[in-house]
């Protein structure tokens, strides 16, 4: 009994939080720009995704795309050893939540916080700032996976493998390594997503003068109240980062 | 080919085995046979590299390989639980060890399908290890240590995760196997049965130390104590004090009766009467080996069954005796013979 009610509730979300608003984006999308509220007026009009073709997008997604590579790297090469760490103490889920400590406190307050702590250095408004918050905010998305999948791991798999003649080198890259990596692609995933969409904290922490895609599609909604060409722009990002996901995934 | 001198080693500060000295001989299978907590794992994991060691040195082929990572040492092990790479299938897994020593290509494929074939699996190569049975992946994990061509292989318990079915037709094929290789092997087992059968020589270790090492009949005929007697077998333990000593040494038990035994300990020794159940026999005529005594209880086991008597000290024997013999009744006086070389007169 519970299962079908639990498995319904599982539809009756995807309708309402993924498959409406995915409707309504396409609607929008294929409406005619209007001055009147809302701003625009249904049709079967291409303008919006038209205007896709401008340069100044790709210049966007390009730009999300390196602030998203950036954090998944600098996420992964801090959360891997951390992970690691985890799966190996004695007492894995306190460390798990020891990094989970940060969320105790709301998203918003630690991002202006951190605006605060670099006003005075100089730091405020840059790529650095701004790498500095997405790390913190999307390192424990990338750990929590990873340090399930490394807690799986067989000991007994590495000795094997020292035993017919892997260094400590070959071990990791033969054996660690392969295991992880479904952990890894899960936790990259986690990060780099919501990271290419990312505009809260690129708008609260990094240089005004940075595009990245997602202040693309705000501006587009609010400064120019363009909403078929912001709806265009979301369902681009949606169609580029879905068979990635996908891809991953498997 | 594998010689250990003095060797201590533990987890800790505190040693989980001492004192071990021991030598395999090149093409020797030796077994390192002991129950759980004897340390013959400790040991194991000692020679392959996987676990310092505290004293001692461990010697391969006249090189002292003691402070050697497991990589840089010539030895592999087959693991209890195989610890085949899943992610690896069959070809990879036996290719693994030559990779590593730089073998690839056409010689690497073709050393690949000579191991598969000696394990009876060619044609496997493609297989991922998830779709092998039980008896399949030990033989993948022999094939993935014997392709590099060791100097020495280890064997952890390897028949312990078989079906019993399974086990005394691998155990055969494995012995057979590693005579025609002429591998050097360290098998550690806690089957006393498995290591009688296998073995060259056996390394009896209790608590920790090596007791005695000899080959499985001396060990099983000859064992230096009574606790390495009831670790081979089934054993009945009499107290007793040596009269005279000589070829034909006489000794008294605590009831008063007087048997012959050949030890060579002094008279006035209080000894230990060591007899197997199997090689004593109801109601041979009387002689000076014969004990009379009555039947207690009376367990029936298929081919055999075994007869408990407790002697008129107080003392117990157990008899096993043929099941297609007449049997005795519970109660009933029945006197007890061997032979003179089925006692053995151990040190109390």
């Amino acid at each position: 009994m519970t299962r079908p009610v639990g498995l319904l509730l599982i539809w009756a979300w995807l309708m309402a939080l993924v498959a409406a608003p995915l409707t309504m984006l396409l609607v929008v999308a294929l409406a005619a720009p209007s001055d009147g509220i809302p701003p625009f007026q249904p049709a079967l009009s291409l303008d919006g995704l038209s205007q896709l073709a401008d340069p100044l997008f790709l210049d966007g997604l390009l730009g999300s795309l390196r602030i998203a590579a950036t954090t998944s790297g600098l996420c992964l090469a801090l959360g891997y050893p951390m992970a690691l760490g985890i799966a190996r103490s004695a007492r894995p889920d306190l460390w798990l939540g020891l990094l989970m400590v940060p969320f105790w406190s709301g998203f918003l307050m630690r991002l202006l916080a951190w605006g605060l702590i670099l006003r005075g250095t100089g730091w405020a408004h840059t790529a650095l700032a701004m790498q500095l918050g997405l790390v913190s905010c999307y390192l424990p998305f990338l750990v929590l996976p990873l340090q399930a999948r490394l807690r799986r791991a067989d000991p007994l798999l590495s000795l094997a493998a020292a035993d017919l003649g892997a260094g400590p080198w070959g071990v990791f890259r033969h054996v660690t390594w392969p295991h992880a990596l479904p952990g890894v692609a899960a936790g990259l995933s986690l990060v780099f997503v919501p990271v290419m969409g990312e505009y809260v904290i690129p708008e609260l922490l990094g240089d005004p003068g940075s595009q990245t895609f997602g202040r693309m599609i705000w501006d587009a909604f609010f400064a120019e109240r363009d909403w078929p060409l912001a709806a265009s722009l979301s369902l681009a990002l949606l169609v580029l980062l879905g068979p990635a996901v996908l891809l991953v995934w498997r | 080919m594998l010689r250990l001198e003095g060797l201590a080693a533990g987890y800790g500060a505190a040693s989980t085995v001492s004192d071990i000295s021991l030598q395999v001989a090149p093409g020797e299978v030796f077994c390192l046979l002991g129950g759980s907590g004897s340390g013959k794992t400790t040991l194991l994991r000692c020679i392959a590299g996987f676990l310092p060691v505290q004293r001692g040195q461990i010697l391969l082929a006249g090189e002292d390989v003691t402070r050697r990572a497991a990589h840089q040492r010539d030895v592999t092990t087959l693991f209890q639980s195989y610890a085949l790479f899943p992610h690896m299938n069959v070809a990879e897994n036996v290719a693994f060890g030559l990779r590593r020593r730089g073998m690839r290509g056409a010689e690497a494929a073709a050393r690949v399908s000579e191991m598969l074939t000696l394990v009876r699996l060619a044609g496997f190569e493609g297989r991922r290890i998830a779709e092998l049975s039980g008896g399949q992946q030990q033989r993948v994990a022999l094939a993935r240590c014997l392709a590099p061509r060791p100097r020495l292989l280890l064997l952890d318990e390897p028949l312990s995760a078989l079906d019993p079915e399974l086990r005394a037709a691998t155990r055969n094929d494995l012995v057979a196997l590693l005579r025609a290789q002429g591998m050097t092997s360290v098998l550690v087992t806690h089957d006393r049965g498995e290591a009688l059968a296998v073995a060259d020589r056996i390394g009896l270790l209790q608590s920790g130390r090596l007791v005695q090492t000899d080959t499985p009949e001396a060990l099983f005929e000859r064992p230096v104590n009574s606790a390495v007697a009831g670790f081979l077998g089934d054993v009945v333990l009499l107290d007793a004090v040596v009269r005279a000593s000589g070829t034909a040494t006489e000794l008294q038990l605590s009831g008063g009766m007087a048997l012959a035994a050949a030890s060579d300990h002094a008279p006035g020794a209080r000894v230990i009467l060591a007899l197997r159940p199997e090689r004593l026999r109801l109601g041979v005529a009387s002689g000076i080996n014969t004990l009379a005594g009555h039947v207690t209880a009376l367990t029936y086991a298929g081919a055999s069954v075994e007869i408990d008597i407790a002697l008129p000290d107080g003392a117990a024997l157990r008899v096993v005796h043929p099941a297609d013999r007449a049997r005795p009744v519970p109660g009933e006086l029945v006197r007890v013979g061997w032979t003179q070389a089925a006692a053995m007169v151990l040190a109390s």
